[in-house]
């Protein structure tokens, strides 16, 4: 199956043409003062002019990053088989409920038969790759879809990072319902939504791309009111996680 | 100044002065104080004027129980003077009274108005003429003085928040069984919210000479591990969700346990002129002494029916005030309190109580009596005191609406002689006085045995400790008993008006009036009354006119019952329930770009688009001329995939789609079981297994859900992905849309490589695209689908390549013209829920031939045998005079269908549209007759598309 005009990761130079991957909400995150920056061929907001402010927003109150950039590829398949091929290509398989950072990439179990796979961008298109090999040397039923343009992802992190959430969902984020490597559905903004928690204090929110500018009002708009901030990807860790939040199943 | 020395557990901070104004005068007062207790130190009595007779209104129950202390706060109407703590620089002024609180002229209304203005007056009065009563109200508003809001709507808009909290157990009130709840589940290893209304948790240990136990108890908690929020209501109880507003931000806690420690309510007495300043709850008077140092009266007299009275006398003879005498309706009590009130040498006359207050402005004496049943003053009996503050106090009724609300039932228990929610719903636990354990014991270990139970019922500890408190709790001896109130007491010439609810100053008369004019229930009394309907919610005023009611009906309190329990349980501002607006918006990743080139941008559904670019003939006229480009990523598309892909798109669309060659297109309409169309759009087979299906915009999600609900039903080897947000979608149409992605790849775009009705996936300015070549509006066009990280790039390209050309973005408004000048359907505006494929003259596309069965297949059979009924047909008027959509085809005089599309075609000149007809009418060349507003107008049946007809340029 090939379902390349799904991957903005396909665009090529051609000719005089030089595509650009950018971000559904850039002129928001211009207007706020983004400095916009090619990382791996996305246009991403890098900082916001003070990178060091950004940082201790996130260790001190709640920075709001877009990560439109990161990579997501949705793996369709029975249980079984979803468990061999992501043991295969990364060594783990995540359960329902939750998620395992492994080989470079958070595995995030969706349904049972529907798993999310989130890369930096630079390693996206190699992971699709090794997807997609290790369903065509399957005789079930396997889709790889790369839905990187479907989804997009704001971190959001910061020890104030589960009240900005309290302001938009409903959501129990307390430690016991929803442990480190947690990751579940529910409707986030009145929008549906996914939630990884990669750190104690650090959520990567998940959700269509076509809501990210509301998205963005509304989870700037809590955080601001709780001290928080917009923040560039350089004041983040890989992944977009906090600095030290990524941990390795 | 009343201010007295310092108290044990003054609130007040007396190094730290706040300054403010009230009626424009300077007040001082400490930091601590309530806008109420400054002023009372330094001497105003008179804080509001009432509602109806602008009778002089003072502190009643210092807890903001009445509406008798609503100040206005700047430009804030409506605060509560004795709840809400003094700033620096506020600006109060009094309400409804005009032109000082001292002298309201409207007065008059009590003075001279009081017979002509009994319960429901303005019902009657005020309905002739109907075409006045506009103006009535305006008066009618003023008068009631409801504060002054803030004149333009952009000002009256502040922040609200919501925010939400989970917890274990919920904790309603931070009194003494609150508080012991709290550390009862939190020990047991529950997680803890307590929310008190107070600012400080404590509840009436605070102000009852245990204030320090509060405190320490209010630490054990937090060290607990409680997390305690103060100065937050509970507003009600929503199947296990409590919204609790503090600040500007209203918390939704949802607990899996709730225990309501809610506790209790002093109840005034009634007897005439109850309502001067002066006269005082028990709760009130003491308030203001142990929290903020007042003396609440020089001379005071007290009328209890219970133990609380006798406290409050001992509590004011401590603070210097002298009590003249203890009214105890009780004839026979005798205990620790009558012995001390004895040892302080206060008069204490058993069995009497107050029969009438006196005073203009402020309470200058009050008459003592014995009474009989009725509340009537025994003759003879009746003894006359000076006193500037009559302490009074009725009994208590448990703070139980947020039990009610969840669904208890409240009975009355005759030996409490209130209220008491029974049969609380499962997970919801009772403490403290709510559960009739008002003594302080008794409400310690009720507050214990509901933290531990509710704690055990999270599956948290053994249940010892719930066990234990019960046992403590069986063994505490019964509580000091209290008098049953008449409904009202008075002296046999009393002429005075007694008061029922202070908030809506419904008398005792008012009642007798009510019910004597067949509103004899308290649900009919209370509407007709207004009884209990204020802002404090019957607090005060609901067991007075329950008893007044069932005086009058001679039912048992019992039988007569109470009102029904409805949030909010305290008076919040409107924003509280609002919140933070959230309205979701989807927008396509191009919609940015559409700004800037000043697009018109309006709602399509859950979606913003442009509807256009500030001139729809031109763009519409590039498309037909030239070539124009819209951004159509709103469409639903979805991955279809999978060996039996094929065969699950014949069983959903009404045609067949299996035998779909690779790159090639196919419309197709999607029908319920009832065959009635829910949805189009188009099928491109992208390979041997994989389909990229489009839908209506609005219509996306419906799809997708109804695809995947027929796949766990069918378990075919197929999985759906939406895409519809991960795609951008743009028509590139018009003559010379070759010509100007000619410019942007190398493919094929020859009618022999890229013909009608193909799909193919090629590279544009680099970016990896599934190229459609379909014509929704009508001129040859490629819809272009490619990732939406690309697709502001992609939408720069083409119009800058397409600048030679003249290229135009065009909106949703010139696209709809150029669909119907092709006569092509919107499902959901041109069909609606009883539109079948053969009535939208869309009977080719069904195949009732087909190897497989499909949706809505049978019901469409029964409609090919049975004919047409109605159908939808084009039609056309000379001249520019567009019939609205909506207009009624007319039959013979009668409505017979009506006009679903309709715009104005400068291409053609004329007036076009569609419209549901009855099929007799609905033959080509046939008359219509389409009657809107004032006009009618004769159309002509078209069938077809008005714009070439035969696809000459759609396939050139």
């Amino acid at each position: 199956m090939s379902l390349k005009f799904l991957s903005a990761d396909e665009a090529q130079v051609q000719g005089s043409f030089t595509p650009l991957l950018q971000s559904n909400i850039e002129a928001e995150l211009v207007a706020a003062g983004a400095q916009i920056e090619e990382r791996d061929g996305w246009r991403v907001a890098a900082n916001y002019g003070d990178t060091i402010a950004e940082k201790k927003a996130c260790a001190e109150s709640v920075g709001v990053a877009d990560l439109s950039s990161l990579g997501i590829t949705e793996l369709l398949a029975n249980p079984a088989v979803i468990e061999a091929i992501t043991t295969g290509v990364a060594g783990t398989a995540a359960k329902l409920g939750e998620a395992v950072f492994a080989g470079g990439a958070w595995w995030c179990t969706v349904k049972p038969d529907r798993v999310l796979a989130m890369t930096a961008p630079g390693d996206t298109a190699s992971l699709r790759g090794r997807l997609e090999a290790a369903a065509d040397a399957r005789s079930e039923l396997t889709s790889v879809t790369d839905l990187t343009s479907t989804l997009t992802t704001f971190s959001v992190s910061g020890p104030l990072a589960r009240d900005t959430f309290a302001r938009i969902t409903a959501l129990d984020l307390r430690d016991r319902e929803f442990p480190l490597q947690g990751f579940q559905p529910g409707s986030i903004g009145r929008v549906p939504g996914l939630l990884l928690r990669q750190g104690s204090d650090s959520f990567l929110h998940t959700f269509g791309a076509a809501s990210a500018q509301y998205m963005w009002e509304s989870v700037i708009d809590a955080a601001e009111d709780l001290g928080g901030r917009a923040v560039g990807i350089d004041a983040l860790g890989p992944l977009g996680g906090a600095v030290e939040a990524t941990t390795n199943a | 100044m009343s201010r007295l020395g310092p108290q044990p557990a003054e609130r007040i901070d007396r190094s730290k002065k706040v300054k403010f104004k009230f009626d424009g005068k300077s007040v001082s007062g400490f930091e601590g104080d309530t806008i109420a207790s400054a002023l009372y130190a330094q001497g105003q009595r008179i804080f509001s004027r009432s509602f109806k007779y602008h009778r002089p209104r003072g502190i009643v129950s210092a807890s903001g129980w009445t509406a008798n202390t609503l100040v206005q706060d700047g430009e804030w109407p409506g605060i509560r003077a004795t709840t809400e703590r003094a700033t620096e620089g506020m600006q109060v002024k009094h309400m409804n009274a005009w032109p000082s609180l001292n002298f309201d002229v409207m007065r008059a209304s009590d003075i001279f108005g009081g017979p002509f203005m009994p319960a429901g007056f303005y019902y009657k009065t005020f309905i002739w003429p109907r075409s006045a009563w506009p103006l009535y109200e305006k008066v009618l508003r003023n008068a009631a003085g409801l504060g002054v809001m803030k004149k333009s709507q952009a000002h009256r808009e502040w922040r609200t928040d919501y925010r939400r909290r989970h917890c274990d157990v919920l904790v309603i009130g931070g009194g003494i069984a609150g508080l012991s709840a709290a550390i009862a589940a939190a020990r047991e290893g529950a997680d803890v919210v307590l929310i008190d209304e107070d600012v400080e948790p404590g509840g009436q240990l605070l102000w009852q000479g245990h204030h320090e136990q509060a405190r320490k108890l209010a630490e054990e908690a937090k060290a607990a591990g409680v997390e305690i929020m103060s100065n937050a209501p509970a507003l009600g109880y929503f199947d296990g969700m409590v919204p609790v507003w503090q600040g500007s931000t209203l918390h939704q806690i949802r607990a899996q346990r709730h225990v309501a420690a809610t506790g209790s309510i002093e109840q005034p007495l009634v007897f005439p002129n109850n309502d001067l300043p002066g006269v005082m709850l028990s709760t009130g008077a003491i308030k203001l002494a142990a929290l903020y140092a007042l003396k609440p009266g020089e001379n005071a007299v007290i009328a209890t029916t219970g133990d609380r009275g006798l406290e409050a006398a001992l509590a004011l003879h401590a603070v210097g005030v002298n009590v003249a005498a203890v009214a105890d309706l009780l004839p026979n009590r005798s205990n620790e309190l009558t012995a001390a009130i004895e040892a302080a040498g206060i008069q204490l006359l058993r069995g009497m109580t107050v029969v009438e207050a006196t005073g203009n402005k402020h309470l200058k004496g009050c008459t003592l009596a014995e009474i009989d049943a009725k509340g009537l003053a025994k003759a003879g009996t009746e003894e006359r005191f000076d006193c500037d503050l009559l302490v009074v106090s009725g009994g208590t009724v448990p703070a139980s609406s947020l039990m009610l609300q969840a669904g208890a039932k409240a009975k009355f228990n005759s030996e409490t002689n209130c209220f008491l929610p029974e049969n609380p719903p499962p997970g919801i636990h009772p403490a403290g006085a709510v559960a009739g354990k008002e003594e302080l014991d008794a409400a310690a270990l009720s507050g214990t045995l509901a933290g531990a139970r509710a704690a055990q019922e999270c599956e948290f500890g053994d249940g010892s400790a719930a066990n234990a408190a019960a046992a403590a709790l069986e063994a505490l001896p019964a509580p000091s008993p209290a008098a049953p109130s008449p409904a009202y007491q008075r002296t046999a010439t009393s002429k005075g008006k007694a008061f029922l609810d202070l908030d809506e100053d419904v008398t005792t008369k008012d009642m007798k009036y009510a019910i004597e004019e067949g509103y004899d229930s308290i649900e009919l009394s209370k509407r007709y009354t207004t009884v209990t309907m204020g802002p404090s919610q019957g607090r005060i005023s609901q067991l007075p006119s329950v008893r007044m009611v069932a005086d009058q009906t001679g039912l048992s309190i019992d039988e007569t019952g109470i009102t029904t329990a409805r949030p909010p349980w305290s008076t919040v501002p409107l924003g509280a329930w609002a919140g933070r607006p959230f309205t979701p918006a989807k927008r396509s990743a191009i919609h940015a770009r559409q700004r800037e080139l000043n697009s018109h941008v309006k709602w399509a559904g859950d979606w913003r688009r442009a509807y256009d670019y500030g001139d729809v003939k031109a763009e519409a006229a590039a498309v037909h001329n030239a070539v124009g480009m819209i951004d159509v990523s709103t469409l639903g598309k979805m991955i279809v995939s999978g060996p039996e892909a094929g065969k699950f798109l014949d069983r959903m669309y009404t045609n067949r789609l299996s035998d779909l060659k690779v790159g090639r297109i196919r419309y197709g309409i999607l029908g319920n079981d009832a065959g009635r169309i829910t949805d189009d759009g188009t099928v491109c087979r992208v390979s041997e297994d994989s389909f990229l299906v489009t839908t209506t915009s609005a219509g996306a999600d419906a799809v997708e859900r109804w695809f995947t609900w027929w796949l766990a039903a069918w378990e075919m080897e197929v999985h759906v992905t939406d895409v519809t947000q991960g795609l951008c979608a743009i028509n590139v149409a018009g003559p010379k849309a070759r010509d100007l992605l000619g410019k942007l790849t190398d493919a094929d775009l020859t009618n022999d490589g890229f013909g009608y009705l193909d799909g193919h996936q090629i590279q544009i300015a680099g970016v990896q695209c599934l190229a459609m070549r379909i014509g929704f509006v009508g001129e040859l066009g490629y819809e272009i689908h490619y990732p939406a990280a690309c697709g502001q790039y992609l939408w720069d390209q083409v119009l800058e390549a397409g600048a030679e050309y003249g290229i135009k973005p065009f909106g949703l408004e010139p696209q709809r013209i150029l669909r119907l000048e092709k006569a092509h359907i919107i499902v959901g505006q041109d069909t609606d829920s009883e539109s079948n494929a053969y009535e939208s003259q869309m009977g080719w596309i069904v195949k009732l031939d087909k190897e497989e069965d499909f949706m809505g297949k049978w019901a469409l059979e029964r409609a090919n045998e049975r004919g047409m009924i109605n159908t939808l047909v084009g039609f056309k008027i000379d001249g520019d005079d567009v019939p609205i959509e909506g207009s009624a085809v007319v039959v013979d005089g009668q409505p017979a269908g009506r006009v679903t599309s309709s715009r104005y075609s400068e291409l053609l000149g004329q007036s076009i549209g569609l419209a549901w007809v009855p099929a007799e009418h609905g033959k080509d060349g046939g008359s219509l007759h389409i009657k809107y507003g004032d006009k009618s107008q004769t159309a002509t049946v078209v069938h077809g598309a008005f714009y070439d007809p035969d696809q000459e340029r759609l396939r050139s």
